[in-house]
Order: C-alpha cells, then sequence, then structure tokens
C-alpha cells in the first residue's frame, strides 16, 4: 500500500485517506458477507430470534408505560391515556357530523338533483 | 534575465510544503468528513413536495390534495384535442409520507400526470396517533377511499381513475372491488402485493407462531413507523445500513454528484408514519398470514372482498427487483380480477425506485401515461 494516496480534490497526499481505508473494508465485508446475510434473514431461525426479541423489547416498552402512567395518575396530571380517549371522542364527533354530512347532501342530491358532498 | 528573488523562492517553497503537510491533508480530510455529516443531518431539510395543491377535503388528519396545473398542461383536464381527460385519485400507503409522489422537480409523478392533462387528486393518510388505535380497513375504505372518490367525481362530473400505491393498492382494491357503482373508470396499482403465500422474508418473520402480533398491538396503540423502517432495511442489511453512507462519502467525492436528489430520498426513507393498531393488525392477520383476499375470504365493510368483481380496466405494475413486495405478490392479481382490459408491466428497479427514481420519467411514468391516454 502506498503511503501517498490521492485526496477527494485530487491533490496527492502524505496522509492515508481513512475513508478509502473505510470503503475498503466495507466492500470486502459485504463482498464476503451480504449474500450470506440475506439469505440467514429469510431463515426460520432468524424470524424465531427477531420475534423473541421483539417480545422482550415489546415487554420492557409495556413495563415503561405502565410505570409512566402510574406515576402521572399519582401526581394528578393527565395521562396519555387520558388525552388519547379525548382524542377519541372527537374523532367521534367528527364522525357524526360527516354522517350528518352525508345525509344532508343525500337528501339534496335527491331534491335538486345535484350532488354536493365536499 | 531571472527576476525571481530569493525571498520568492523561498515563499514558493515554502507553499508547497504547507501544501502537502499532514496538516493540511488532515484539515481536508475533517471538511469532506464534515461534508457527509452535513448531508445526512441537513436531509430533514431537503425541500419536497414542490406542485402545488390546495386540500378540497379533510377528514382526521387525511387531507385530499387537488394538484395544481403546470403551464405546460393544454387546459383544465383536456387533452389537445379538447377532449377531457380521466381525474385521477392517488391512494397512498399508511406508513409512508405522500410527498413521494411529488418529491422534487424531475421526480415528480404528479407533475407529470399533470403535464399529460389530467386532474390529479392525492389522498394523504396524514399522521396517525394513539386515538386512531381503534381505525380499521373497513373504516378507510368505507369513510376515507370512497367520499374521496364521490368528492372528487363530484367535482370533476365524471368517473376517475384510482391509482394505488402498495398498501395503497392494496385499499383501492378493495375499495373497487367493494364499491362496484360506477365512479371508477380505470385501476392503476403499483408495486401492490396482493397475493401472500410467497412474500418473502416479510412472509417468514410474521408468521404467527414467532410474531408477536397481539403483544405489538396492545402496547402501541399506533405501531411506530421505525418498526416496518427496520424491517425494510433488514432486507440488505449491509447496503440500507452502513452501506448508504460509506456510497454517500464516495459519491460527495463526484462533484456531479446529485445531493439534493439524495437528501429527498434519505428523508423520505427515514420519515416514516405510524401504523394504527387496528388496521395493522389487520394488515398482518389477513394479508400475511391468513392470506384472505386472494382466498375470498376477506370480509371488509360487512361484505366480502371478491377480487372477480372488478371489471374496470386495469393496469398492475410490477418492479423486477422488489423485495418489500416481491413479484409472486404483486403478479397474481390478472388472475383474479373480472376485467377484460387488463395489463401487467414489468419495469426494471426497486420498490420505490420505479417510480421516482433515475428512470422513471422514461420508463414507468410514459408508459402508465399511454395506457390512461388510451382509456381516456
Amino acid at each position: 500500500m502506498h503511503n501517498t494516496m490521492t485526496t477527494h480534490q485530487g491533490t496527492k497526499s502524505f496522509l492515508p485517506d481513512p475513508f478509502v481505508w473505510v470503503r475498503k473494508v466495507y466492500d470486502t465485508v459485504e463482498q464476503l458477507a451480504g449474500p450470506a446475510l440475506e439469505k440467514l434473514i429469510s431463515t426460520e431461525r432468524f424470524a424465531r430470534l427477531n420475534g423473541k426479541i421483539m417480545e422482550v423489547m415489546l415487554k420492557i416498552q409495556r413495563g415503561n408505560r405502565e410505570t409512566a402512567q402510574k406515576v402521572m395518575e399519582l401526581s394528578n396530571y393527565p395521562t396519555r391515556e387520558d388525552i388519547t380517549r379525548m382524542g377519541e371522542l372527537i374523532l367521534q364527533l367528527e364522525e357524526k357530523i360527516d354522517a350528518l354530512a352525508e345525509q344532508v347532501a343525500t337528501q339534496r342530491k335527491e331534491n335538486h338533483g345535484h350532488d354536493d358532498v365536499a | 534575465m531571472d527576476t525571481t528573488t530569493w525571498r520568492d523562492r523561498v515563499s514558493s517553497a515554502l507553499t508547497t510544503v504547507a501544501h502537502y503537510s499532514p496538516l493540511h491533508q488532515g484539515q481536508l480530510l475533517l471538511e469532506h468528513g464534515l461534508d457527509v455529516l452535513n448531508t445526512v443531518l441537513g436531509a430533514r431539510d431537503a425541500a419536497v413536495g414542490p406542485t402545488p395543491k390546495t386540500v378540497v377535503w379533510k377528514k382526521n388528519k387525511a387531507r385530499l390534495y387537488h394538484y395544481g396545473r403546470t403551464p405546460k398542461t393544454p387546459g383544465p383536464g383536456k387533452t389537445e384535442e379538447g377532449k377531457q381527460k380521466t381525474p385521477i385519485l392517488c391512494i397512498m400507503p399508511l406508513i409512508n409520507r405522500a410527498y413521494i409522489l411529488d418529491l422534487r422537480p424531475g421526480s415528480s409523478f404528479v407533475a407529470y400526470l399533470l403535464s399529460q392533462g389530467h386532474e390529479v387528486y392525492l389522498l394523504d393518510w396524514g399522521n396517525w396517533s394513539d386515538e386512531d388505535r381503534n381505525l380499521d380497513l373497513s373504516s378507510l375504505i368505507s369513510h376515507y377511499i370512497a367520499r374521496a372518490v364521490r368528492i372528487v367525481s363530484s367535482r370533476e362530473g365524471r368517473p376517475l381513475t384510482m391509482l394505488g400505491y402498495c398498501i395503497g393498492g392494496v385499499l383501492a382494491t378493495c375499495a373497487v372491488a367493494l364499491h362496484t357503482e360506477q365512479l371508477i373508470q380505470n385501476l392503476v396499482l403499483l408495486t401492490t402485493p396482493i397475493d401472500f403465500a410467497d412474500a418473502g422474508p416479510f412472509g417468514v418473520w410474521t408468521r404467527p407462531e414467532v410474531f408477536p402480533l397481539e403483544l405489538l398491538t396492545s402496547v402501541f396503540r399506533a405501531v411506530p413507523g421505525a418498526y416496518p423502517d427496520v424491517g425494510s432495511k433488514l432486507l440488505q442489511p449491509l447496503p440500507a445500513g452502513i452501506g448508504q453512507f460509506v456510497r454517500l462519502e464516495e459519491k460527495l467525492r463526484d462533484p456531479k454528484f446529485d445531493v439534493v436528489g439524495w437528501q429527498t430520498m434519505f428523508r423520505w426513507v427515514n420519515d416514516g408514519v405510524a401504523f394504527p393498531s387496528g388496521c395493522y393488525r389487520q394488515w398482518i392477520r389477513e394479508f400475511y398470514q391468513q392470506n384472505n383476499l386472494v382466498k375470498g375470504k376477506l370480509d371488509l365493510c360487512g361484505r366480502k372482498v371478491l377480487l372477480s368483481n372488478i371489471t374496470c380496466p386495469l393496469l398492475n405494475v410490477v418492479a423486477s427487483n422488489d423485495l418489500i413486495a416481491p413479484r409472486p405478490t404483486t403478479n397474481a392479481i390478472l388472475g383474479h380480477v373480472g376485467s377484460t382490459d387488463k395489463d401487467e408491466i414489468i419495469v426494471k428497479g426497486g420498490h420505490v425506485g420505479i417510480v421516482v427514481g433515475k428512470a422513471a420519467s422514461t420508463d414507468l411514468w410514459p408508459k402508465v401515461g399511454a395506457w390512461l391516454s388510451a382509456r381516456g
């Protein structure tokens, strides 16, 4: 390996270019391990491992959320669940208004012969 | 006569030494490294969605957009001969940002369709959140898509072409199969998985024996976009992981490299949207695990979704190298629909590349444009 390397600006450098080294290492690893990795991820074994890792992470996440909920409740602050429920109520209200608007539009269409659904 | 003084010669020698000194080279390398970081970190600010649009309908977080016309279009929804062109309603995937179809100048399928004389509408689902946990696919089809279809048809005074992309294509397919009133003139599907019998790695990972679906959808009211994103990246772990940054570093050495193009794509790939848990549960169970759509066992909106009910002209676009929706999933639909006018186009490229990649404007777009032109 020469000590002089061409920098990204095309000038000769006496300092080794670490980016070129990283690229060479990556290209080698990708060539050797890439196809094997892509085969591995399609296997039953990987799917099982992936599922188990997900399960553990989700249970940790569930514990975090339950703890946070308890802390917020004890501190007398609105919890995520409270805000979500409020959001759901608003969506239900919007749904009812949309249904009414549809009924009105259908009625107008029947009465006047044109659609005005927007 | 040589007029250079000894001062000039010393100065020139010092300049040469400084130019090749390790300090100078180190500075250049550091700058290059910072360029790479800057490019990656600046991607979130990349400008997207250049085509002007107006909101014509809102529901929840969803927006129905109507796109403006370019100066080159011959007239409102008319061909050069004065015939009115069929308006297009784009149905987007649930888990990705809708601006992929209008990514940037030169990479905008929406702008292309406008230039062909079509009125273009796009249903952007918005960012789902916790309060959408009870939303299911039936709600999306009957309360969002069907209503959007009626609005577009009413505004344009004629039936429309529905264009669905990926999961959006599945929803569009189900909507057309269920709502057989004559408001849909054509159906175009882009990389839309229909038959999940051989769905590649996603099919293996989501099997009921290994995939904690109930736990996932009980912990998250909206499954974070990171989950499908990691899944997509796992399909090519090295290139989609560290490889993209190694390649970026290499490309940044080329003065002609399209930095903005890279940034807009990087922004979109990493800008995932949460998936409402009710929909997600249905999506995995009914499609990946039980494959009910092609079996005729999928119940939505209180009815069976029968692909044979689709009789409108159909164009199915599949990507030759699609890892997200592999060929066995996307090329099955033609054998199930009742349409007599049905075509399939195989475009060279990947799931996203065929729509917005470099070759899209010369490959996919004109083919879709020609197919639509032949059908009004």
